[in-house]
């Protein structure tokens, strides 16, 4: 169990989160948020790379500080930005995580072919990267992830430059992962945690706002996401009294998915909440710093 | 695989380390050869050793001198002694001689060069006043107190030292003769060069190790593992092992081409403080008796340790900087202002004292290791101090470095 207890970073007078509690068992966690909302940052404390301000976060009973080694020995993680070295192979880049994540050198070739057979990169795993495109760049890093088979995986933005196939073939392969461990996947992209993930957590205002199913944090919105149809003349007026959700031109008029506190209209027609709606009533009118319009 | 093994390979596969040691090997491989014309003269010392031994004395003087002597008369039956001979030779005389002979005459030459200065040398030595030396330091450098009176002692030492050598007969050493300045050509200039393109690789290695994650943005990814931030011991390990590497070809190959051309086969033993290696207005006076090949042993000992210690220091400056160009300007500007700033003390004799135990003056000065003639690196053990005292410095940097380290976020 991964648990974080009061965790506040700060940057000078710049408060990047506040008091954050979470606990983590087995399962998929989805932190969502906008950029710059401070999800990277506690990712980046969940990996031991930067350190609380205040409170502290505990593996298993003990503090990171205290486990070191042995805790990031079962961390795997893909950050935002993923760096490479452009002049290794796959197969030379693993073999050197390899050796810094510890792993016993009797299992690594094995491993390595492994987990890029996961990613579907064993046929280029001795092709120099430089070569890659975005995507297979990207699913390097998610290889090198999952290498020493860790029992918490963090992964920051991990769909960026994925085509809507390997996305697809990204979540089966969280799905059949996260039995017997933590992942935690930070995104603002909704649609690649909607369908897998055990919890979400929402960081709004450097606090956590949310942290629940998908099912619960929808139900929050449960009679107050609508759809109608009108004019184009008349949808700027409608915008400014409602937060409007999607928009979609259909038989000459427009559909209209907005949120109401009630049913004002007949013409009105009521509908099961999204995910993707949350996110955006809570955000929408947010800008990144955590200040509302 | 062992990762300092793997961090090594880093710099061993950089094109610009690789390129930069092969030009500086052939760089100095050219300037060893186009320095080389001296060399068929300098064998004639060799023989001379094979034949009369390393040292000399008035009698093996006089023996040379007869032996020479009848080599004349048996060149030209005309003169009874080389030295009328030499005297007698002139441009027109010499072209008139057959190939043998002008090598015969070049041979008696040289000999009766090396004898002359054989024979000079007693009364060169009574004549070298180490007192006068110890005014001018004292007074050049405006010495007061108590650096007055330790510059004092460290003369008063010399002075005693030279008086061994005189009685020992330490000079009485054959060597190259002072005018070839072979002693400078091997460590002023071969070394020398060999030691500030040593300082450039280890610069340029050591920022490249330490930099490399946060150059190639994978710093996120490396230490997020296991290792974490200890990785940075094993790239301080990788650092000094890379530097040793790239240093061997470095100096073995330009020390091998160096002895290659000039021939120091009966020379191994000869005393650096030789008479014969008497090059400008002082001798080499050497704090203890030091055969050649030690002299060279130390020298390569020294500079290699210095060259760590400069990798050391740039570690801690690159783990600060976290920029491989910016850290190489500012540990080349570092060394630099050592030997710059110690010339803006010159009022403050204490400051400056210090300030001369610093690692530029032995990069730049392999010549003068062990020597008590070489200005404020005169001091017994100056050497010693001053890879302690950087040494020490060294290890301090590291370890705030390596606390620094721990304690900053990874961004």
């Amino acid at each position: 169990m991964l648990v974080v207890q009061n965790v506040g970073k700060e940057y000078g007078n710049f408060k990047a989160l506040r008091n954050i509690n979470l606990q983590f068992d087995n399962g998929i966690y989805g932190l969502l948020a906008p950029n710059g909302a401070g999800k990277t940052t506690l990712i980046k404390m969940l990996v031991t790379l930067i350190s609380p301000t205040t409170g502290d976060i505990f593996y298993q009973g003990q503090s990171l500080k205290k486990l070191g080694q042995s805790y990031r020995e079962e961390v795997g993680y893909l950050p935002q930005h993923f760096g490479y070295y452009k002049h290794s192979t796959p197969k030379q880049y693993l073999n050197y995580l390899a050796a810094l994540k510890g792993m016993d050198k009797q299992i690594v070739p094995n491993r390595i072919d492994e987990v890029l057979d996961m990613v579907a990169l064993k046929d280029v795993k001795n092709k120099k990267m430089r070569k890659f495109s975005g995507g297979m760049l990207q699913r390097v890093g998610i290889a090198q992830a999952l290498l020493s088979n860790p029992k918490i995986i963090i992964l920051d933005e991990p769909t960026a430059g994925l085509d809507p196939k390997e996305r697809a073939r990204f979540r089966h392969m969280l799905s059949d992962l996260a039995r017997n461990r933590i992942i935690i996947i930070s995104t603002h992209i909704v649609s690649d945690i909607e369908s897998i993930a055990n919890e979400i957590i929402m960081i709004k205002n450097n606090v956590i706002s949310h942290k629940d199913s998908v099912v619960n944090i929808c139900s929050t919105l449960t009679g107050k996401i609508f759809e109608t149809m009108m004019s184009h003349e008349d949808i700027t007026e409608f915008r400014k009294n409602y937060i409007t959700l999607a928009e979609k031109q259909e038989q000459g008029k427009m559909v209209v998915r907005f949120v109401a506190e009630e049913k004002l209209e007949p013409s009105w027609k009521s509908v099961e909440p999204q995910l993707e709606d949350v996110f955006l009533v809570e955000y929408a009118y947010e800008d990144t710093s955590g200040n509302n319009k | 695989m062992s990762i300092t093994w793997l961090e090594i390979k880093k710099a061993l596969y950089s094109p610009t380390i690789l390129i930069l040691l092969v030009l500086f090997i052939i760089f100095n491989i050219f300037t060893v050869i186009s320095n080389s014309y001296i060399k068929d003269e300098l064998k004639i010392v060799n023989i001379i050793i094979e034949k009369y031994g390393a040292t000399f004395n008035d009698e093996i003087l006089r023996k040379m001198q007869e032996d020479l002597n009848t080599d004349v008369k048996k060149l030209n039956p005309q003169f009874q002694d080389a030295n009328s001979f030499i005297n007698t030779m002139n441009y027109e005389k010499y072209h008139n001689t057959t190939l043998t002979e002008q090598k015969e005459i070049d041979r008696i030459n040289l000999m009766q060069m090396y004898i002359n200065l054989g024979m000079s040398l007693d009364e060169r030595y009574a004549k070298l006043n180490i007192e006068q030396l110890k005014e001018e330091t004292i007074t050049g450098f405006g010495f007061t107190n108590w650096t007055a009176g330790f510059v004092t002692s460290e003369y008063d030492k010399l002075n005693d030292r030279l008086t061994e050598i005189k009685e020992m007969n330490e000079y009485k050493n054959w060597f190259f003769a002072g005018n070839y300045r072979m002693h400078n050509e091997l460590f002023r200039h071969l070394i020398k060069n060999i030691a500030m393109e040593g300082v450039i690789l280890v610069v340029l290695l050591t920022t490249l190790i330490t930099n490399y994650e946060f150059e190639h943005r994978t710093q996120l990814v490396t230490y997020a593992t296991k290792k974490g931030r200890l990785i940075m011991l094993n790239k301080l390990m990788a650092s000094l092992l890379a530097s040793l590497i790239i240093l061997l070809p470095l100096f073995g190959i330009s020390l091998l081409t160096f002895f290659m051309v000039y021939d120091y086969s009966g020379l191994w033993t000869a005393l650096i403080t030789s008479g014969l290696n008497w090059e400008y207005k002082w001798p080499y006076i050497t704090w203890w008796p030091i055969e050649y090949w030690m002299y060279l042993l130390l020298t390569i000992t020294i500079l290699v340790i210095t060259l760590l210690m400069i990798s050391l220091l740039t570690f801690c400056i690159s783990s600060i900087i976290k920029n491989s160009y910016l850290t190489w300007i500012v540990g080349i500007l570092l060394l630099v202002s050592m030997f710059v700033v110690p010339m803006f003390f010159k009022g403050i004799p204490t400051l400056m004292l210090f300030m001369h135990l610093n690692l530029t003056l032995l990069l730049l000065n392999p010549h003068l290791y062990f020597s008590g003639v070489s200005n404020l690196m005169m001091f017994k053990y100056h050497e010693a101090w001053t890879l302690a005292l950087w040494g020490l410095i060294s290890v301090l940097c590291v370890t705030y470095a390596f606390s620094r380290f721990n304690r900053k976020d990874i961004v």
